[in-house]
């Protein structure tokens, strides 16, 4: 009893054969749970330069060990597998509900494998294990799929689904949960599809236990009370006090970092109109994650709308910036509408927007060929043409089977240069925060093995408002957000605290302004496992340098920790960063300084040294006929 | 005292759940609660559902072994695991929905109040559920406006044929 349950599921779809397995506990204490196991349970599985969306890509659906106890703001879990965005590693975690059931079913870990010839689901209940028959479910929205299953299957059932942009291969389709919560980035829905799996539905009537009930039971209540309770950040994006994620959205607008019109500015005139205020102002009521008290997700009732009454949930920011800001739309039913759609599609609202963005400024470039067009209005600010290609893109119709591949894809087919404002980072569609303002941002987006993601190293805050750091040094260092100096390091310890959240189970909206210690004491007393001080850093280390040689594994390389060459060659036009571009020499010395700070050398590749005083020796691998990562 | 319900308060997170569970049998297993939450994810409502210790309780009426009582001066309901034989004839008796079943033993499970000091009340920072000197009528106690009522009756109905459908799946 360790927080883990300690077993795993391996589903074959290919035979249909289903066995457990016992977990591997020496890699749960080596990475922690989620993202980190899986993806260390996915670079042993995975056949080395194997297609994303071939039978030979497993899904690893990955609990951590506080997912499913009392620890509040801790239910999240991940999908491992390799990306059909990215070719690399993607790990994708969601709250809801989903992880705990798992547990409770009696399982830490998922693993599925092979390919069905026929739209399957699984349904997993307690020991029991059935791979069904989707052909009813096939082709339905994810609306329609969880409401179907949650008629045959109980309203307990927790269910992931994935709708037609998955079954239709786009590579950025997201997995969905409990109708809201996505997986959405790096294309898992994708390999869903490619597996013609179109839904898990699990319930458990088990539990989780924990090594030390009592000091667990007193952490847990510490970390409730002290640190998310009273904690003024936190509780200021709480029910009826605050606004959930869309805290950023006058804090982008005001100090100029707004990703606007496919990142040509960094201010929208009309964000108000989407803002903080607009939005909560037709939220009518505030809704949790299983197992956490920071309610931070709205549900809007909107009426007579063009598209009649909308009943469902407030968009994240960064779906009001992305399909809102950055496609020049400050119409706010539209945007909850545009969120609705892809979550309806399972479609990453994220990408959706950044793609949509660029097919926009190609068409007003003279880009794209009319035939793809037709008469849809693409120009900035269509509401319609962006409902409509949503639409396309899950479909593959026309112009919409060009963007269902990706910005990074599509720029490569339409050429002329249209790579330049193709605005990804390995394929992943760019996050609202315009590096220009803030660098360290940057480097994230650059360094996360991912691809572009904003919450593996979140910078912002302590470049551009507390302008220091103490992940950096107990005494106070000064940052300049728009100066390579110390951020190589900051990016660093920021992604290795992020990973030991986000692997334990803990949400980083939560746990992001609380101290380490709320989150180590809950940990060990879960896990029973009580480790040096500095273990909660060395998870991190560990995850980090596994997705690296992962990545190099399967032929990404220093070139693509990068940045879209627009952030290099314009300035920014407007806000308070107005007159700043990224600069290549700067980057390149940011880049330097963080693999140098993570033991790698110049192109990125970690040296044997660095894996033995990590204790992952065994992550060596052939390479050319040498050892990449040799020990000796 | 009851244990009063302010649905619209109510984030749906599910703590209460485990504080029950882990206050009860020292496990994080929400099958061992007493209160559940009846949830409505799509339209956004989460209906705490405990015992309303009601002044007619159908449950008791019908239990062949007489294994359900009432605590003098709390009124909490109690039930004694060890004359229960987990029949299952009160399962329907409750309009309320308020009934578990152990997940191993099927025995009866019903809220007692924790002698007068709810754990999962101590987990519910929206005061969604609150401990009150007052007795009032379930209707009352639940505070339930008409929308959320109208989708508790769905989510409770969708439990059933769920059931229902497993029942048959199964050959029961």
């Amino acid at each position: 009893m360790n927080g883990y349950v300690g077993q795993l599921l391996r589903i074959n779809l290919s035979n249909r054969s289903v066995r457990t397995e016992a977990l591997n506990l020496e890699w749960a204490r080596q990475y922690s749970g989620c993202s980190g196991i899986g993806a260390r349970y996915l670079y042993e599985e995975l056949l080395r330069g194997a297609d994303a969306l071939a039978p030979d890509n497993p899904i690893i659906i990955a609990t951590g060990p506080l997912t499913g106890t009392i620890a509040s703001g801790c239910p999240k879990y991940a999908i491992v597998t390799k990306s059909p965005l990215s070719g690399g590693l993607i790990d994708s975690t969601a709250g809801g509900g989903f992880g705990p059931e798992l547990k409770y079913a009696g399982y830490d870990l998922v693993i599925i494998e092979g390919q069905s010839e026929d739209p399957v689901y699984v349904v997993v209940r307690d020991g029991s294990v059935e791979i069904k028959d989707a052909y009813r479910l096939w082709g339905k929205t994810v609306g329609e799929t969880e409401d179907a299953l949650h008629e045959w299957f109980g309203e307990s059932a927790q269910v992931l689904s994935i709708g037609p942009a998955g079954e239709n291969l786009v590579r950025f389709a997201a997995v969905m949960t409990g109708y809201y919560r996505a997986h959405g980035r790096g294309g898992v829905g994708a390999v869903f599809g490619s597996k013609k799996l179109k839904a898990l539905v699990v319930r458990g009537s088990g539990g989780v236990g924990v090594a030390e009930p009592d000091a667990f039971a007193a952490a847990a209540q510490r970390a409730l009370e002290e640190g998310l309770v009273k904690n003024p950040s936190v509780w200021a994006s709480r029910p009826r006090g605050g606004a959930g994620t869309q805290v950023l959205m006058p804090i982008c607008q005001e100090y100029g970092c707004l990703s606007t019109r496919n990142y040509a500015a960094s201010t929208f005139a009309e964000s108000e109109q989407i803002g903080q205020e607009a939005s909560m102002a037709v939220v009518n009521a505030f809704r949790s994650c299983t197992h956490c008290s920071v309610a931070c997700k709205g549900h809007v009732h909107l009426t007579d709308t063009p598209w009649g009454d909308i009943d469902g949930e407030c968009p994240e920011f960064e779906t009001w910036a992305l399909l809102g800001a950055n496609c020049l739309i400050g119409d706010l039913p539209a945007v909850v509408r545009a969120n609705e759609v892809c979550n309806n599609l399972g479609m990453d609202t994220m990408t959706a927007g950044s793609v949509l963005s660029w097919a926009m400024e190609c068409r007003e470039r003279g880009l794209l060929d009319d035939a793809d067009i037709g008469d849809m209005d693409l120009s900035f600010g269509s509401v319609g043409a962006v409902l409509d290609i949503l639409e396309d893109i899950a479909m593959r119709r026309g112009l919409g089977d060009l963007l269902a591949e990706g910005v990074q894809r599509a720029s490569q087919r339409v050429g002329h240069e249209s790579d330049h404002f193709a605005m990804h980072v390995k394929g992943m569609g760019l996050p609202a925060y315009d590096p220009r303002a803030s660098v360290g941002m940057g480097l994230g987006y650059a360094t996360a093995a991912v691809g572009a993601h904003h919450t593996r190293a979140f910078t912002l805050y302590a470049e551009m408002f507390e302008q220091t750091s103490t992940w950096l040094s107990a005494d106070r260092i000064e940052l300049d957000q728009y100066s390579p100096e110390h951020k190589g390091k900051l990016v660093a310890q920021m992604q290795d605290f992020q990973t030991y959240r986000f692997n334990s189970g803990a949400c980083d909206f939560v746990y992001g302004h609380v101290e380490e210690g709320w989150l180590t004491d809950m940990v060990e007393a879960c896990t029973g496992w009580h480790e040096e001080r500095d273990h909660f850093r060395l998870v991190g280390e560990r995850f980090y340098n596994l997705a690296k040689m992962f990545n190099l594994r399967e032929g990404l390389s220093r070139k693509d920790d990068s940045l879209p060459r627009r952030l290099f060659e314009e300035v920014l036009p407007d806000g308070p960063s107005q007159g700043h571009k990224m600069d290549d020499a700067d980057f390149a010395q940011m880049l330097d300084d963080y693999y140098e700070f993570r033991g790698w050398d110049k192109d990125g590749r970690p040296g044997g040294e660095t894996l033995a005083r990590l204790g992952i020796a065994d992550l060596a691998i052939e390479e050319g006929g040498r050892i990449l990562a040799d020990p000796r | 005292m009851q244990i009063h319900v302010d649905a619209d308060s109510c984030i749906g997170c599910r703590l209460c759940e485990l504080g029950c569970s882990y206050a009860k049998d020292k496990e994080y297993r929400p099958s061992l609660s007493r209160i559940r939450l009846a949830n409505a994810v799509r339209q956004g409502v989460s209906v705490p559902l405990l015992c309303r210790q009601c002044t007619e309780c159908g449950p008791m009426e019908i239990c062949p072994e007489g294994a359900i009582t009432r605590h003098s001066e709390s009124g909490a309901i109690l039930v004694d695991p060890e004359t229960c034989t987990a029949c299952g004839r009160c399962s329907p008796e409750c309009s309320y929905g308020a009934l578990t079943f152990h997940p191993d033993t099927q025995k009866l499970q019903v809220c007692d109040l924790c002698g007068g000091d709810p754990a999962c009340v101590k987990y519910c920072f929206t005061n969604a559920i609150a401990v009150s000197d007052e007795w009032l009528a379930p209707a009352e106690a639940d505070g339930l406006s008409d929308y959320v009522s109208a989708i508790r009756a769905k989510v409770l109905q969708l439990r059933d044929t769920a059931s229902a459908y497993e029942r048959h799946r199964l050959g029961v």
